[in-house]
This record gives structure tokens, sequence and C-alpha cells, in this order.
């Protein structure tokens, strides 16, 4: 199994839902682990689903926004 | 979901997201291997290939260096990697595959494989280079 890591940029978060900004998109329906880094120095991580995926213009560059949905939190590998 | 969790603010949050994709082993040396995929890898990727072999688990860390489709075969990727040095860990993928051949299993199916068979290793096996002793180890993911 290959688990491939990539950066990210939280738009948005609730206790059900996330919205990424990501490089590179995902499939509908594929689950993912997250590992999210606040400026405090707080992390915490997560387990999510991929429910929607649109691209975006951000600084001239195309990206990919992500809604996912909370699977479990501190559960990440 | 955990009860109680209180989502951290987003203002300016950064992170890593991780995807868990299956892959097949086509080749695999000492400083980088091939894989196929039917799921979209670019690139310049960076992860960590996770292997089995004879109950025993191994991993390295590899960057995806290059990405071809694979003709006939739908969405299926051929993608070569390079593992990164960054540790010498007893379980690095690199140095048990420095110390072994690799060699087609008699009978594999020919590339590519149908989509269904993405988790399947059965078409290589590690051959210990002993002297005259030809040990096999089958791969597994």
């Amino acid at each position: 199994m290959l688990y491939l890591s990539e950066d990210i940029v939280v738009e948005r978060i609730s206790k059900t839902e996330i919205t990424v900004l990501s490089s590179v998109g995902v499939t509908q329906g594929e689950e993912l682990q997250l590992w999210l880094h606040h400026p405090g120095g707080e992390s915490e991580a997560i387990v999510a689903k991929a429910i929607e995926r649109t691209p975006a213009l951000v600084d001239g560059m195309v990206r990919h926004r992500v809604r996912l949905s909370v699977v479990r939190t501190g559960e990440a590998r | 979901m955990s009860r109680g969790w209180t989502p951290l603010e987003p203002r300016r949050a950064t992170g890593v997201i991780v995807r868990r994709v299956p892959v097949r082993v086509a080749d695999i040396s000492a400083t980088g291997c091939m894989l196929e995929s039917g799921l979209g890898i670019r690139e310049g990727a960076v992860g960590t290939l996770h292997l089995t072999v004879e109950g025993r688990r191994y991993r390295e860390t590899l960057r995806v260096t290059r990405v071809t489709s694979l003709p006939g075969s739908g969405r299926r990727q051929q993608v070569g990697a390079q593992f990164l040095t960054l540790g010498a860990s007893r379980r690095a993928l690199r140095h048990l595959a420095a110390s072994m051949n690799v060699e087609l299993m008699d009978g594999s199916p020919a590339l590519p494989h149908a989509a269904g068979d993405a988790d399947r290793w059965d078409g290589l096996r590690l051959v210990k280079l002993d002297g005259h002793e030809r040990s096999a180890r089958t791969v597994k993911g």
C-alpha cells in the first residue's frame, strides 16, 4: 500500500465537515487521513471522507477545493 | 467522531492529507521501484510504501519521479519512484531489495492488470543472493 502526503490549507471547519484547498484532487468517497496544524502550535488528527471536489483558482493557480466529512478524530496514523 | 471534540479555528490553519493508494509493485531495487495504480498519482508526490515480505512489514519513503499511462488499461498508470534515504531502519525496504534479486514469478499475468487486481502482488518475488541458494520471498501489500 502506498501512502501519499499532500499539503493543504483549511478554508472552513466544523465538527462534521472540513473544506480544504489541495493541489491534488481526490476521489469522491475516498477516505483520507488529515493532520491539521494551527498557528498556535496546536494540531489535530482526523479521518475524513471526501464528499465533493470542485476546481478553484488560487493566486493564479488551479487548486482543488475538497469538502470532507469527518469520520473520526484522534486516530490518524 | 469523538465526543466533545471542538475543532480549532480554521484561520491560517494548514495541514497534510494522506491518501491511501492501492498499488501493484512491478519492479523494485535498492534505489527505487516501479508501481502500477488505478488512482491518479502526480509526479513529485511524496509518500511511504508499505510492503509485507514473509509476514514482516517493511516501509520506505519515496518520491514519484515519472508517471505514464498504461495503454489500453483505462486509468491505470505506471509510476516510477525514487527511494528517499531519510533513515536506516532495519525495516527499510531498500536494504532488503539491495540484498536480493527481483524476478517475475512463473505464470504471473502479463501487464497491465485489471483494476480489480490492484492489490495483488503475486507477480513479483525477491530472490536471495546467497551463493547458489535461491530462497524466494513473495512480496505482499
